[in-house]
This record gives C-alpha cells, structure tokens and sequence, in this order.
C-alpha cells in the first residue's frame, strides 16, 4: 500500500512545498506587522525553493540531450515552457495587484497608462534585472531570480551537461555562499545592490547550484546506499530543524548552515527509499500545487486585511492565512477554467481550420 | 637512487617544515620573550610548491580524453580527497569532543556546532563559511583541494596552455596581488572581494609549483653538476630556515617563496638526490609530517596553558613530543580501522558472490 510506483508523483516534496511556503507567508506577515517568534526567520523557506527547483532543473534538462544545431532552440524552448508554467497565475494576481493600487490611488488613465509602463517588467516576471514598478507582486523576486539564472545556465547545461553538474555548479555554489557570507552573513538578501546586480540574483545562483549537485548525488544513487529508517531520521531531523530555526531556536546555527542542511534533506525527499507512499494521493498533490498561488496572494491580501483590527496577532494571522488560502483557490479556479476554455476553443479552431482545408 | 625509489629528501622536508609550522603555531598561544620560527608560516610556501608540483606530476601520467574529462578529473580528485580524509576526520572529532568536554558545551551548541562542522568535514573551509576556529590550520588543506579542483579539468584537456600560460599568469598576478595587500605572506581568513587571501595564496602558490614541475621536466636542473646543485639546494633551505627563525631581514616572504620553488624544484631532481634518505623510516617521517599538522591546534589547546615553570625550550619540546605521540596515535588508530573495515568489505563481497 506504501509502495512507491516509480511513475508516481512525490507527494513528499508537494508537501513540503505547502508547508514552506505557509512559513514564508507567516513570516512576511508577522515581519510588517508583529513582531511574533512565528517563523522571523522564515525566509529560510525560500532556499528549499530554490534547491528544490535547481534540482527540477537539472532532471528536466536531461529530456535536452545536446545537439549542436538545435541545442539554443532547445534552450528557447525550454525556458518558454518554463516561463509559461509560471504565466498563468502570475497574471492573474498581476491583474489583482494592478488594478487594487489603480482604484486604491484612484489613478487615471493618464497615469493609470504610464503606471501600466512602469509595471511591464513586473508582468514579464523580470522585476530582478534591476526594474520595477508593482511593489505589491515584490514578493514575486524569487521566481523572476530563478527564471533569469535559469536562462543564463540552460544553455551552459544542455551544452556541457556533466561540466554543469559536477565542474560548475559546486564551484559557483562555493564562490557564492562564500562571497554571500563574506558581505552579510545572512541569506535575508534581496535588493542589495552589488554593483552588477541584485544580491537576489546570486542567491539563486548559489542555490540553484546547490539544486543541481543534489541531483548529481541522487542520479548516482548516493542515497539508496543508506538505510530507509536512516533516510527518514536524517531527513525529517533536518527538516524539523529547520523549521526551528524559522522560528528563532538554534539561533548559533547560521543561515548558511540551514543551507547546507536543506542541501542534504532535498536529495533525500527525492529517493524512491525514502518515499512514503501514503503521501502520493490527490490531496497532497493538490497542497502542492495551492503553494505557488499562496506565495503570490500573500502582499496584496496583507494590502487588504493590514488595515483591520483583531485585536489579537493570533487571530489576525488565522484570517490572514484563510484570507490567502482563499484567494490561491479563486485564482486557480478561475485561471484553470479559463486555461481550460482556451485550450477547448484553440483546439475547435485547429479543427475548423483542417476541415476547411 | 633507483629511479623508481620514493623521494625520501621530500618526505624529510616535509617532516621538518611541518614541525616548522607547529612551533609557530604553538608560539601564537604563549607569551615567551624570544621563541623560534617566529616567521614559521612560511612553511606553508614549501607545502604548496610541492603540492603544486605534485599535482602537476600526478597530471601528467594521466592520460585524457575530451569524451572522459569531467569523470577523469571527478575520480582524479576523489582520489585526492579520500586520501587526506580518514586522518582530517580523525581529528575532527577529537576536536569536537574536545571542544565539548573542555568548553561545557551544552546540548544544544554541541548539536549546533556538529552541524556547522559541515563545511570543515569536506575540507570547504576556506570559501569563507567556517566555524569550529580549532581547526583553522585546515585552510591549506582547503585551498589546495578546492584550487585543484577548478584547475584539474584545464590541466588535463589544455596541457600545454596550463603550464605555458594559465600557471605563469596565476602565479604573477595573485602573488602580485597578495604583496600589494600586505608585503608578508602572514594571511589567510581576510577576505578581499572574491575569495579570502588564503585561497589566492594557494592558488599562486600551487600554479608556481605546477611551474617547478614544467622546469623539472625539462631536466634544466639536470644540466648543473650534482654537487653545484646540492649545494644551491642546502644553500636554498639554509636561507629559507634562518627566515623562518627570524635570523635574516635580507629577504621577504615572497623572495623566500621564490627561493623554496627553486630548492623544491632541484630536490625532486635524481640527480640531487640523497640515496641514504630513501628508507622506510624517512619515508615514515614524510607519512607523519601530515597528522603532525592536523594535531598541533588541538594538542595546544591542552598544552600551551600550562606552566612548566621550565622555559620556553622545555615547553616547546614537549609539545612537539606531544604532538607526535598524538599522531603516532592518529595513524596506529586510522591506519588500522581502515585495514579492518578493507578486510571486512572484502570479506562480505566474497560472501556476496
């Protein structure tokens, strides 16, 4: 009953997913807020996004064998479906925040225009660049960082596969964390400016790496060697961990050390050995899915509710979570359905145009 | 010496300079008016040149395609890796223990700081994340493991760009570097931007080392009469000594590194080789010269705080004996684990079959 179908999805990792991205939204919650113990350190989450996609990055990209004249097609078309993934629900609350801050400040069409100009790299998700205009979607600088890394080591990853893997990554994972540590010591970066670029960007940089040497360790296997209860105990222990340290406990430990733990704990979260089967059903995928929505809703539902007295930080976060959650699945209905009205009446087009011909 | 006989001229050298750099250390903890080898650091130049040239020979007898490189540099330094590990682990552990018990360490920093040890266990140190500060020594083990690293796989498929080009450049520009920071090659955890001075010691360091390999290769040394070079090599390390002990201000640090590159060079050279130092007991020194490294921190942890009330000389030798008990130790306890578990592997594999 627990075994794990190879075909089947990681219910584990959807959870996770869900899980963190609650922390996440707690602790931009409490951070504008309170001043609770909840999760203040709850931006750890987003380095198990970023491993986690890293990983997902390089077992997708071993669909892309290299082929000299189609691979920077490959690599377009990639980062398309990637970027395409993304789309959907990011409109949707693109359109939200847009036309909240438009009837908030009661722009014009004036200005509404040129507010809508402003907001361009935001709607392209490119906000980490350097440009932007929607502060409500700020939050949304984790999946533009990714997205632009993604683009610049695709190519580089299609091309020299086993160089990306195992030359590249660790060196650019070292160099990173160590420059990382160096400037701040402590992976709470975004905005800062380096010169070049946003400290966001190497973040991601870093952690995608990270993501990629996971997956290195787990292509080879290194995990099954171990014992499944072994597994599970470094695993969850890790986890727990962490979570701990979200919320100010084993404050010596460091951000960077939480890093290098998430770096153990995901690769293992991937291991056939360590799955456990009764997480692989619908519910738990559908949590998974929820996360992304969730950590988009998160600034303009804090917009809307920041405003209400409760009375009680309990209380208030409980509404604040229901509020999000609420909102994540508006979004998904609306946008699946109307994704889903799209494709139907795409695909009646398609077949009008081949009777006709 | 049978061209096939160990270098045992090295692995003396290798002792000595290791002692060298624990008396230095040792020297760092105490307040004795006038200790030796107070410039003993620079025995970590010697360490990487022959690191460096090593690694440069161990490069050459591999041979590469492009189809393998990236599996044949991974295997090259997983080598390298496994082969300093058992012994750094050894140690790692001690130290840990030995923070706990010594400090009072309760649970939770003593579960803290097992976890921070990550970065020390697989010798990442000196990316500039650490934390246990006993094992600081182990910054040279980092950089030299890490700049191999990145230079193994330009090493193996552009040869000739690497020694004729990358290395030179290396070797000029971070040593150059360095001097502009500070005139003394005294630094390892500042950071400068990128990396930490330690990283770009031993990558200029270790590219002058795979330099001393090119030119040994050649057999330039060769050319010289064997007395003429055993002379300029003893001549060499004479110097580089009365340096280390602060007997000459005639040359700095970085002259002194230059002089080791050229002493290393000839040492390694048959021709300028002692045959009464090829034995096993040498070569037993060469072996020790490394635990006595890992050791000397944690022994002087133990040691250094104490008064003898018998003088600095008294002190020093003591430690120093401590220190190679300690890794007379290292090596009976590893050396034997290692056979064991071998022999224990090797047994369940013939029951497999």
């Amino acid at each position: 009953m627990f075994a794990l179908k190879s075909s089947a999805r990681n219910g584990k990792i959807d959870l996770l997913k869900f899980l963190f991205s609650i922390m996440v939204i707690i602790f931009h919650f409490g951070k504008g807020l309170y001043n609770y113990d909840l999760f203040t350190k709850g931006y750890i989450a987003v380095e198990f996004f970023f491993i986690t996609s890293g990983f997902l990055f390089a077992k997708s990209l071993a669909k892309y064998p290299y082929q000299k004249d189609t691979f920077l097609k490959d690599s377009t078309l990639f980062m398309k479906r990637k970027f395409l993934s993304f789309f959907p629900y990011h409109l949707f609350f693109f359109i939200a925040c847009f036309l909240y801050v438009v009837f908030d400040q009661h722009l014009g069409i004036r200005t509404g225009f040129s507010f809508f100009c402003s907001t361009i790299p935001d709607l392209l998700m490119l906000q980490m660049g350097g440009i932007s205009g929607l502060s409500l979607l700020r939050y949304e600088w984790y999946i533009s960082a990714m997205l632009i890394v993604m683009f610049l080591l695709t190519p580089l990853a299609i091309r020299y596969r086993k160089a990306f893997l195992y030359y590249f990554c660790p060196i650019l994972f070292l160099a990173i964390t160590g420059w990382l540590f160096a400037q701040s010591h402590s992976l709470n970066v975004v905005r800062e400016w380096t010169g070049l670029c946003y400290e966001a960007l190497l973040r991601a940089t870093a952690e995608l790496a990270l993501g990629c040497i996971c997956y290195a360790i787990w292509e080879n296997k290194f995990w099954e060697k171990l014992p499944k209860a072994f597994l599970l105990l470094i695993e969850w222990g890790i986890y727990t961990i962490v979570f701990l340290y979200s919320c100010k406990l084993f404050t010596g430990l460091g951000d960077f050390f939480a890093l290098f733990l998430l770096g153990i704990a995901v690769p293992i979260s991937f291991t056939d050995k360590a799955s456990l089967g009764f997480l692989n059903n619908r519910v738990v995928y559908f949590l998974g899915k929820i996360s992304f929505p969730i950590y988009l809703s998160q600034l303009l539902v804090i917009e809307i509710i920041k405003e209400y007295d409760f009375n009680s930080p309990t209380l208030h976060t409980l509404v604040y979570i229901g509020c999000v959650i609420s909102a994540a699945l508006i979004c998904m209905l609306v946008t699946d359905n109307l994704l889903r009205l799209f494709r139907h009446l795409r695909t009646k087009l398609n077949n009008r145009k081949e009777d006709v011909s | 010496m049978k061209s096939s006989a160990r270098n045992g001229k090295i692995d003396l050298l290798k002792f000595v300079f290791a002692v060298i750099i624990i008396i230095y250390h040792f020297n760092k903890a105490t307040t004795y008016p006038q200790p030796i080898f107070t410039r003993g650091y620079i025995g970590v130049e010697f360490f990487f040149v022959t690191s460096g040239f090593l690694f440069a020979q161990s490069l050459s007898r591999l041979s590469c395609r492009k189809a393998t490189l990236i599996d044949d540099s991974f295997a090259f330094m997983k080598r390298k890796f496994i082969s300093l590990f058992p012994y750094h682990f050894f140690f790692l552990l001690a130290t840990l223990i030995f923070c706990i018990i010594h400090y009072h360490w309760d649970t939770e920093r003593s579960f803290v700081q097992i976890i921070k040890c990550i970065p020390d266990l697989l010798m990442l140190r000196i990316n500039g994340i650490s934390s246990l500060t006993l094992l600081g020594h182990e910054w040279y083990l980092s950089a030299m493991l890490i700049v191999m690293f990145i230079l193994t796989p330009i090493a193996l498929q552009y040869r000739s760009f690497f020694f004729r080009f990358l290395c030179p450049v290396l070797t000029v520009f971070c040593l150059g570097f360095l001097y502009q920071q500070k005139h003394n090659l005294d630094f390892v955890t500042e950071w400068i931007g990128l990396c930490t001075t330690g990283f770009l010691r031993g990558t200029g360091e270790i590219a002058l080392g795979c330099l001393c390999y090119a030119v040994y290769d050649k057999k330039l040394p060769e050319r010289l009469p064997k007395w003429l070079l055993s002379a300029i090599e003893l001549f060499l390390y004479a110097v580089i000594l009365l340096h280390a002990n602060r007997m000459t201000t005639i040359v700095n640090d970085y002259a002194i590194l230059f002089l080791t590159a050229i002493a290393v060079t000839i040492s390694f050279t048959s021709k300028a080789s002692f045959g009464f130092l090829n034995n096993r007991f040498v070569y037993f020194l060469g072996k020790l010269s490394y635990p006595i490294y890992l050791s000397q921190i944690f022994v002087r942890q133990i040691i250094a705080p104490i008064d003898f009330g018998l003088g600095y000389a008294f002190h020093v030798a003591f430690y120093v004996v401590c220190v190679i008990v300690v890794s007379l130790l290292c090596i009976l306890l590893v050396d034997n684990l290692l056979k064991l578990t071998k022999k224990t592997s090797g047994e369940v594999a013939k029951i497999n079959h």
